[in-house]
């Protein structure tokens, strides 16, 4: 079935994630016959790397790394491309007593340089000793590693020809980290959230046993980046904590070819699986008649889906588009995390279809307060969202009014989280951890949300977060780019996004122009717009406003979301007047 | 070998499958700042080009290019090796 690479199924008994380090899971999954399979671009086999021998691997590697006399806890970058060497590294690392640290591997078009800023910026974050990059990296990172202070910098091949050490390994223990991550904070300001091993193991627990019921006959399937929480920790770290075989496709490979995942799952009797909604949106829209004849994905127990708001819309199309194939709705696996909390937060009860719920659009954006409404009901405006389930064990939830009161269900608020799987803070960055972390423990997600039946439901992420094909982007990001133009002061700027006429996020740039004369004013929306895109691989819709227009709050600072609502008025007023003038007749929204 | 005018028509009559707004490609045409495509997009461009010419273009490569002009000559590279 498993098209040569390692078995489903083999005779270890699965334990899942009850090991006190990463290390010590990896010891027990390499008992076994499992492990990581590495597809090409074209859908083939091109790497088979059981547990066994990634683990032999490992400590061969970390015995080189001992050698060069770190500092135990020292940081290694890696440019975390879908290879085996990304894998190889990252255990050397916990086996020699060396935090990794995944960093994205993403070229945009015409983004060299851009990717080169954003790699040192990481680096001058994390401050390592060491950073191991892939080969259509290595001259990138050696670039962004220019003049900093780094001891070794090169590929993987480098590290392999350095001394072996006699020294007993020592891994990293249970209260020293496990990694850190950079999915949260924006590329100009990078913030690595320090995760103990302690915290991961914990978090691994609640999604093997809790979320996913992992079982002996599962096999997981994934194109998520490792760079990313959900890749790193749901697709790297969970299937070895639980003794499962994955097989993986490169990210750009799915975007590049998005029916691969489907096949993969066909193939390989893939049953467990997670994606963004993008990523199901992507499949159902690419999917050919044909496809349906040769797919059987009815083996798919486990469809995770998270990472963004969820819209009902995209998760119902890929369930039509692929029923044929054998996928039962019922596999959507509602979730909510973040790389805070190491990833997961809550998971929704396993075998349920997805379950929506259908508010007054008016009284939550108002009262902030959710009223049930029929999915039909006429003359109000309706919210749809996804119910993500309650929290996994030992993790509490509360939400919180703006003066920190607690609420309580179906009234909205910012959504806060403690237990064990909760992050040690932000590395180097104390003030930036205070605000977020509260002394007794208490992690401030920054998304707001509301309980009903004790299980969340996300209205917002990450106030002001704008999220594009699955990709977090910061306001600030833009904005950044925005004052780096001549005409463009500081605060002349707010970015924010709309959601499109066909449901699409998009994201929308406000600046503040004082050049009257048009063919000025046409030529800086062009380089706004071409900045974006060759620094964040967006498009960006660029609205010039006169000075003084961009809303500020109560206390002085620009407000994203009054910026947003100006927009959306001034889009109104022009299509009133656009229909009124084709004499078309008004429908009010 | 293809000519740089067939390389110029193919990126052209892909990107028009992509965005059939997108009208005459000239070898000086900025894919990013004219074109305005997003990264999902170049991606399905980069796709039907290695279909169409059975090649595999590397991810580092296009961190810089930025006019058709220019992905011609890797085109040009990586099909002459």
């Amino acid at each position: 079935m498993a098209n040569n690479g390692t078995p489903t199924t083999h005779t270890l008994p699965l334990c899942a994630a009850r090991f006190p380090t990463l290390a010590a899971a990896l010891e027990y999954a390499s008992r076994g016959e499992t492990g990581y399979n590495f597809y090409n671009g074209r859908g083939q086999l091109y790497c088979k790397l059981p547990y066994s021998e990634l683990y032999a691997q490992a400590q061969q590697l970390a015995s080189r790394l001992v050698g060069l006399g770190l500092e135990r806890g020292s940081r290694m970058i890696l440019v975390a491309e879908t290879c085996p060497d990304f894998v190889r590294f990252f255990y050397a690392c916990q086996l020699a007593g060396i935090v990794p640290v995944p960093v994205p591997a993403a070229v945009h078009l015409g983004g060299r340089e851009a990717y080169i800023q954003q790699l040192r910026k990481l680096i001058q974050s994390a401050k390592p000793e060491l950073a191991m990059a892939p080969e259509d990296y290595l001259e990138m990172l050696e670039t962004a590693c220019e003049d900093l202070p780094l001891q070794h910098v090169g590929g993987a091949d480098y590290f392999d020809q350095l001394e072996q050490s006699e020294q007993t390994l020592e891994p990293l223990g249970t209260e020293e980290l496990a990694y850190l991550q950079y999915t949260s904070g924006s590329t100009r300001f990078p913030r690595g959230v320090m995760i103990k091993q302690k915290a991961v193991m914990h978090n691994l627990n609640g999604i093997l046993q809790y979320g996913q019921k992992m079982n002996e006959h599962d096999r997981c399937v994934s194109w998520l980046p490792y760079y990313h929480d959900m890749g790193l920790v749901g697709l790297v770290l969970a299937p070895m904590a639980s003794q499962r075989s994955v097989d993986y496709i490169g990210t750009r490979e799915f975007a590049m070819r998005p029916r691969l995942w489907l096949n993969l799952m066909s193939q390989t009797g893939g049953t467990v699986s997670f994606s963004p909604p993008f990523g199901y949106e992507l499949c159902a829209r690419r999917v050919r008649p044909s496809d349906l004849e040769r797919l059987d994905l009815s083996a798919w127990r486990v469809a995770g889906v998270g990472a963004e708001t969820i819209r009902p819309s995209s998760l119902s199309n890929f369930a039509n588009a692929l029923q044929e194939a054998g996928f039962d709705r019922r596999a959507f696996l509602a979730c909510y995390g973040m790389a805070e909390t190491s990833l997961a937060i809550s998971f929704a009860p396993l075998e349920r279809d997805v379950h929506i719920e259908y508010v007054d659009a008016d009284r939550l954006g108002h009262e902030g307060v959710a009223v049930s409404v029929k999915p039909d009901a006429e003359d109000i405006r309706i919210n749809r969202f996804v119910r993500c389930g309650k929290s996994i064990p030992d993790l509490d939830m509360e939400i919180r009014d703006s003066d920190g009161h607690v609420l309580p269900e179906k009234q909205c608020g910012t959504i806060f989280v403690r237990g064990p799987s909760v992050m040690s803070g932000y590395f180097n960055e104390p003030e930036i951890t205070a605000e977020a972390l509260s002394e007794d423990g208490w992690l401030n997600t920054g998304d707001m949300g509301y309980l009903v039946d004790g299980e969340i439901i996300i209205t917002g992420r990450q106030k002001d977060m704008i999220i594009i094909n699955g990709r977090n982007i910061w306001p600030q990001d833009l904005e950044f780019l925005a004052e780096c133009q001549p005409e463009v002061r500081p605060e002349d700027a707010s970015a924010f996004s709309v959601t499109d006429d066909n449901g699409q996020e998009v994201a929308v740039m406000v600046v503040q122009c004082r050049q009257a004369d048009p063919a000025v004013r046409r030529d800086l929306a062009e380089r706004l717009r071409a900045s974006v895109q060759a620094e964040v691989g967006i498009d960006c819709r660029i609205d010039l406003v006169p000075p003084h227009t961009l809303p500020r709050t109560s206390s002085g600072k620009l407000s994203r979301s009054g910026a947003k609502k100006d927009y959306l008025q001034r889009l109104d007023i022009q299509r009133v007047v656009a229909d009124s003038s084709s004499g078309k007749r008004v429908v009010a929204a | 070998m293809h000519s740089n005018t067939d390389l110029l028509a193919l990126i052209e009559r892909e990107l028009q499958n992509i965005k059939p707004e997108i009208e005459k490609l000239r070898e000086d045409t900025d894919l990013v700042s004219d074109l305005n495509l997003d990264s999902v997009q170049v991606l399905e461009m980069c796709t039907a080009i290695e279909d169409e010419l059975d090649v595999s273009i590397p991810v580092n490569r296009l961190g810089d290019v930025r006019t058709a002009g220019q992905l011609i000559a890797v085109l040009q590279d990586i099909t002459s090796e």
